[in-house]
């Protein structure tokens, strides 16, 4: 009973103020310009995450090229790209931008991340925005404690190719995270 | 009577009615209508989160055939909604006055969005052959089937706030008020399921491997819930002014903005702006596992953390000074601890603040033993400091245990006050019942427990009614039993003066209707 009256008296005093006043178009502009925010904001990240998915999506190419030329390497066969091959003097960064080079079998891996990206780059550096969206080798060496075990390291830019190399394989990802895409013999 | 009605025979509408008033009824309290809603909703839901699903190669390719049978399960259970609803119409109030009842349903608006609903099911399994992806879109039509209740939910709510003002409304909307009704309860579950679907995200996020192929995955689902989290934000600290102790339209609502509650919220969408703004200049990736706060927003749907809330409040000034006391140990223990180990271990007690972790672990029972004395001046000490401690750390559990006991000792006594004068009538309608079944539900108590309390106190107000007092209150005190005696002998003369002697004096002449006792008081009396 007393809540009837309670809610009448509330509409009441609801009937003499007015439904919608200029305070509550500023509230509805206000959440609207926020919304308007959050999805501009949840576009940008898509797209980051887009190209995120892009680069993995490139690394994962890579890493298959790389396999598959790595057990050609281990077998003695013919490998098509000469700076990849064994017996070759070049350094492993030359094979590797042999490899994305025009008409070279992953031609189509670019920087999707940054107009003027790098393809490859040693480490992703929240410093350097050119390497957001790179692709990273690393080189695995066995721990002395336990030689079965590596440990993974930036590249040397005089890394060479004539020998057996576990590489791991990352990239730079949205926000300059580093996502790992495989651990392989080359 | 419809025309349907009239040919129909009549056990065929026993049991058409039979079905209508079990499933379909929602006018009624005693039947499964709501909890076949509930069912088809979450089954609506479950077929578009399977929708979505069903685009993510990695998680649809290898359970193909179970989302397979769970799209046929929902048809057939949509099917089975469509037919019976078809069959029972002519028990709708809806239809049941229109000539053709059946015939009206199937041109409803909700009936042609259940048959869009299954129908392209139908089409293709008869040979119409539809795109898969306009197949998908269609299927994506199954969400209309929440109108069903939600369009009621939207009229009750246009209807309780007629009248009212937008910022009225949109308090009604998000607060527990008397004309918030149904679509505020839908407004509520639907944050408290993207507040679960975002912590498990989260959550899931932190699986390299699932994180690996579910990442757009996770940012749509995380802006969503950001869009969602912060539309409530706002609209809560636009419409905390038509509450209670926030008046005021700027510092009214910078109160609420402080509160406990208005932070939580706050919280649980600030790390997504602020990763998305600052990310090129900061490494913010820490401010993700923040997004696990927005499990703290349930504390507004927990109705018992209010009281625990209410008990560390209220025992605060105690749980201080034992804490202080606590600390005083914990500093007092590892300066001892750094005095007689130092020399001994000096990598190990190398200065005070390291001996802190080491006074911490021994005092609270934890010892992990990596850091251990070795001295027996020092084993002496940690060996004494160790028993005090198991008393010093559990004052202030046992003090917050006895002080949520107390309080709801408390409320549970104001329930059963308010009992009382929901009882001052006599009865206890529908809606003090629904009132009552609310703070037991807070309170945790059972049902048992308040058919318990409601007789309970519909017996004293009987007992206070012809003057009557407890049992208990006469034992203890003789002159309150000497004056309910005489009361009682004073309500005996009032009866004997109202009744009709002779016809009473009839009724306790009858063999076996009274003892020898009270035939003999009657007689005293009657005669006096």
């Amino acid at each position: 009973m007393s809540t009837q009256n309670q809610s009448d008296d509330q509409h009441s005093a609801a009937a003499a103020q007015p439904y919608f006043t200029k305070y509550d178009a500023v509230f509805v502009i206000l959440l609207l310009i926020v919304l308007g925010l959050v999805v501009n904001l949840g576009y940008t990240t898509f797209k980051e995450g887009s190209e995120t998915e892009h680069t993995k999506s490139n690394a994962e190419q890579l890493v298959k090229w790389l396999e598959e030329t790595g057990k050609a390497r281990a077998e003695g066969k013919e490998v098509a790209l000469e700076s990849c091959r064994k017996d070759s003097e070049a350094m492993l960064q030359d094979c590797l931008m042999a490899v994305v080079a025009p008409g070279a079998p992953l031609a189509n891996i670019k920087n999707v991340a940054e107009k003027e990206g790098l393809i490859f780059s040693p480490k992703c550096d929240r410093e350097q925005l050119n390497t957001h969206g790179a692709i990273i080798v690393e080189k695995g060496t066995p721990k002395p404690t336990d030689p079965s075990a590596l440990t993974f390291a930036a590249m040397e830019t005089d890394e060479a190719v004539n020998q057996e190399l576990n590489l791991r394989v990352v990239v730079c990802g949205r926000g300059f995270s580093v996502i790992k895409i495989a651990e392989l013999k080359f | 009577m419809t025309e349907t009605q009239s040919t129909t025979p009549p056990q065929a509408n026993k049991v058409r009615r039979f079905i209508y008033r079990w499933l379909f009824n929602t006018n009624l309290d005693d039947n499964y209508a709501k909890s076949t809603e509930n069912f088809i909703s979450i089954l609506i839901v479950a077929n578009l989160v399977a929708l979505i699903v069903e685009n993510i190669d990695v998680v649809f390719q290898p359970y193909k055939s179970l989302f397979h049978f769970f799209d046929v399960f929902s048809l057939v259970v949509f099917s089975i909604e469509y037919v019976l609803r078809f069959y029972t119409a002519p028990e709708d109030e809806e239809f049941k006055g229109r000539k053709l009842p059946r015939l009206s349903y199937i041109f409803s608006p909700f009936a042609l969005i259940d048959l869009v609903a299954i129908l392209p099911f139908y089409l293709q399994f008869i040979g119409v052959n539809l795109d898969l992806r306009v197949l998908r879109a269609l299927r994506l039509l199954r969400l209309l089937k929440l109108l069903r209740v939600l369009v009621p939910a939207i009229q009750e709510f246009r209807k309780l706030n007629k009248g009212r003002t937008f910022r009225q409304q949109v308090y009604a909307l998000f607060h527990t008020t008397d004309t918030s009704g149904q679509l505020h309860e839908m407004v509520d579950n639907f944050v408290v399921w993207w507040v679960l679907i975002s912590v498990l995200a989260v959550i899931m996020e932190s699986v390299e491997s699932v994180h690996y192929h579910l990442n757009i995955e996770f940012i749509v689902l995380d802006a969503v819930a950001v869009a969602v989290f912060t539309v409530e934000y706002f609209a809560r600290i636009y419409s905390c002014v038509e509450g209670p102790g926030n008046a005021g339209a700027f510092f009214g609502r910078f109160r609420y903005a402080r509160s406990p509650l208005a932070v939580i919220d706050f919280l649980a969408v600030v790390p997504f702006y602020l990763e998305a703004l600052l990310q090129h200049l900061f490494d913010l990736r820490f401010l993700r596992i923040f997004r696990l706060m927005r499990l703290l927003k349930l504390t507004r749907q927990s109705k018992a953390t209010g009281t625990l809330l209410k008990a560390l409040q209220r025992e605060w000034p105690v749980i201080a000074a034992s804490t202080f006391i606590m600390l005083l140990m914990v500093i007092l223990m590892a300066s001892l601890g750094y005095l007689f180990e130092h020399e001994a271990q000096p990598e190990k007690f190398e200065n005070i603040p390291q001996s802190i972790y080491w006074a911490v672990v021994t005092l609270a029972s934890v010892g992990y033993g990596d850091i251990s004395p070795i001295t027996p001046i020092g084993r002496l000490m940690t060996s004494i400091m160790a028993l005090v401690g198991i008393g010093i750390f559990a004052v202030p559990a046992a003090i917050l245990a006895s002080a949520f006991n107390d309080q709801l000792h408390k409320e549970r006594e104001a329930m059963r006050a308010e009992l009382y004068v929901y009882m001052e009538d006599g009865v206890i309608d529908d809606d003090e019942m629904v009132k009552i079944q609310e703070v037991a539900s807070r309170l945790h108590i059972s049902q048992a427990e308040i058919d318990t309390l409601v007789e309970k106190a519909k017996n004293e107000r009987r007992a206070a009614e012809i003057g009557h007092l407890p049992i208990k209150s006469i034992a203890e005190h003789p002159e309150v039993a000497f004056e309910e005696f005489r009361a009682t002998i004073g309500h005996l003369r009032q009866i004997i003066a109202a009744g009709d002697r002779d016809t009473v004096s009839q009724i306790f002449a009858q063999e076996g209707r009274a003892t020898a006792l009270e035939k003999a008081i009657w007689e005293q009396m009657n005669r006096g």
